[in-house]
């Protein structure tokens, strides 16, 4: 008789609870849980066999298919490079301007945000697979032609980095700036740095300041003359995701919380 | 409050319900049992009375639940089908936990399945419960060994012949009986002793073809979701 009483009760504060969550997936997994207690219910109440039913349909199969269902439109893919300032893992947790702005915009769009760190040669050849959303860390060239670039929302710069004992006159001539962008994970980049591997790349600027603060005594520093700005990249075909976020920003802008975020990481 | 202790909170709370449950589940009395005095029992052999209303009494309603099964069937398909396949073969799952419990679990829930089924007139359960039990061992299945091993072995073009040709199949049940000279839905085949597998043909034919039905038709709807709208 207890039971009764509680399960009957546990079913609305499930139902409310599983109707309010932010992320869909919660609330997936809160309509499952919901089918389960009022199996038990049925149960109890001297009804099994649409208990058998509600449990099997309600609880298993109906939570696959929701699950299926929301897979592709319940969240929000982003993959990118660790950039200190703009997309950084910190004490587990990922944070930058990048991440908040992503974050901001995922949560306007009601969808799951999910950041994949992986290498920048990499992101493009991600998104015109179709495996991710959006791109980001840093991203300040101009992507490949199907690929759709977001408004910018940040003006950077180009720094050519070389190792000093290379510099004569016969490679003064700097080099195309969009070949020599270090393709790897940028983490291996500051690590060869440190470790003094002569190296070199064109990096932006949110990712020399990360750079800089190691000893730079043997490498050569030229800023290159050309404008540059970060932006986000959107996969082929989801011209409707880029010019969202692009609305986005400029509404962070307009409102001036864009500022606020990149004074409170890049201060 | 702090992620770890609300996760303790959660968990104490969610064995209590539990507990409480399993305590009276024990002592619970058992449900009112039909016996052979009850006039439907007799009548269709089926002590489970459920089997025998919707089976029997409201076999009409019960074909016209069917009719809205394979209309939502259809539905998915018609619906999923514009849409580009994700075309990649199904990972190979991480977990060999998963991998190793489905080759246990597939068969025993097979059977849950098959029990759910067959003995629908005896015991509860019927052709719809069991034909979804069954589904979702496919969809471990898939789980463990991918989207596509499971389609080629379920050799999917005939399969779906047969998605179409159940409901003929079960219609045609419902309107033999006019071939000999009997109203439309009557029960066709002699009904023995009420609890015996065999006490009541005609429920148990009925419940074999919807259970095969709805194994088919979830299948169907499970595999049109994964193949279209991601892997699993």
């Amino acid at each position: 008789m207890i039971s009764r009483i509680v399960l009957l009760l546990l079913l609305p504060i499930i139902a409310g609870v599983s109707l309010f969550q932010r992320r869909r997936l919660a609330a997936v997994i809160g309509m499952g849980l919901f089918s389960l207690v009022l199996a038990a219910t049925y149960l109890l109440h001297s009804a099994p066999d649409v208990a058998v039913t509600e449990a099997a349909i309600g609880a298993a199969l109906v939570t696959v298919i929701y699950v299926l269902a929301i897979r592709r439109t319940g969240r929000l893919l982003v993959v990118g490079d660790e950039v200190p300032g703009l997309l950084s893992v910190e004490g587990g947790k990922l944070v930058g301007v990048e991440v908040d702005i992503l974050d901001g915009f995922a949560r306007r769009l009601g969808f799951d945000l999910s950041i994949q760190v992986v290498p920048l040669k990499d992101v493009e050849r991600t998104l015109l697979q179709g495996d991710a959303d959006l791109g980001a860390g840093g991203l300040s060239a101009q992507p490949g032609a199907s690929l759709h670039r977001s408004r910018a929302h940040l003006p950077t710069a180009l720094v050519r980095l070389r190792p000093k004992a290379g510099l004569d006159a016969s490679s003064e001539e700097a080099p195309a700036a969009e070949h020599c962008e270090y393709p790897g994970y940028f983490s291996d980049l500051v690590e060869a740095i440190q470790r003094n591997d002569p190296v070199e790349a064109t990096l932006d600027m949110a990712r020399f300041l990360a750079v800089s603060r190691t000893d730079l005594s043997r490498w050569s520093v030229d800023r290159l003359d050309v404008p540059r700005s970060y932006a986000f990249v959107a996969a082929p075909r989801r011209e409707d995701l880029r010019d969202q976020l692009t609305a986005y920003i400029d509404e962070l802008e307009a409102s001036g919380a864009l500022d606020e975020i990149v004074r409170r990481y890049l201060s | 409050m702090r992620r770890p202790v609300r996760t303790a909170l959660a968990a104490i709370l969610s064995l209590l319900i539990c507990g409480i449950v399993v305590l009276d589940l024990t002592v619970l009395e058992d449900p009112p049992r039909p016996d052979d005095s009850n006039l439907l029992a007799v009548e269709t052999g089926a002590p489970n009375l459920v089997s025998a209303v919707y089976l029997e009494a409201r076999l009409y309603d019960t074909l016209f639940e069917l009719l809205v099964f394979t209309v939502a069937v259809i539905g998915v398909r018609f619906y999923l089908s514009h849409r580009p396949s994700t075309a990649r073969s199904t990972p190979i799952p991480e977990s060999h936990v998963l991998q190793a419990s489905a080759q246990i679990l597939f068969p025993l829930i097979l059977v849950l399945g098959l029990y759910l089924a067959f003995f629908g007139h005896l015991s509860p359960g019927g052709g719809f419960s069991g034909g979804v039990v069954a589904a979702s061992g496919l969809l471990l299945c898939v789980m463990s060994i991918g989207l596509d091993t499971v389609y080629s072995r379920l050799s999917g073009a005939g399969v779906e012949r047969l998605e179409w040709a159940l409901p003929m199949m079960i219609v045609a049940v419902c309107v033999l009986p006019l071939a000999f000279g009997r109203p439309i839905l009557s029960n066709l085949l002699p009904v023995g002793q009420a609890g015996h597998v065999f006490g009541s043909p005609s429920i148990l034919l009925l419940n074999a073809l919807i259970g095969l039905k709805v194994l088919i038709g979830s299948w169907m709807v499970l595999h049109a979701f994964i193949h279209h709208r991601g892997e699993i």
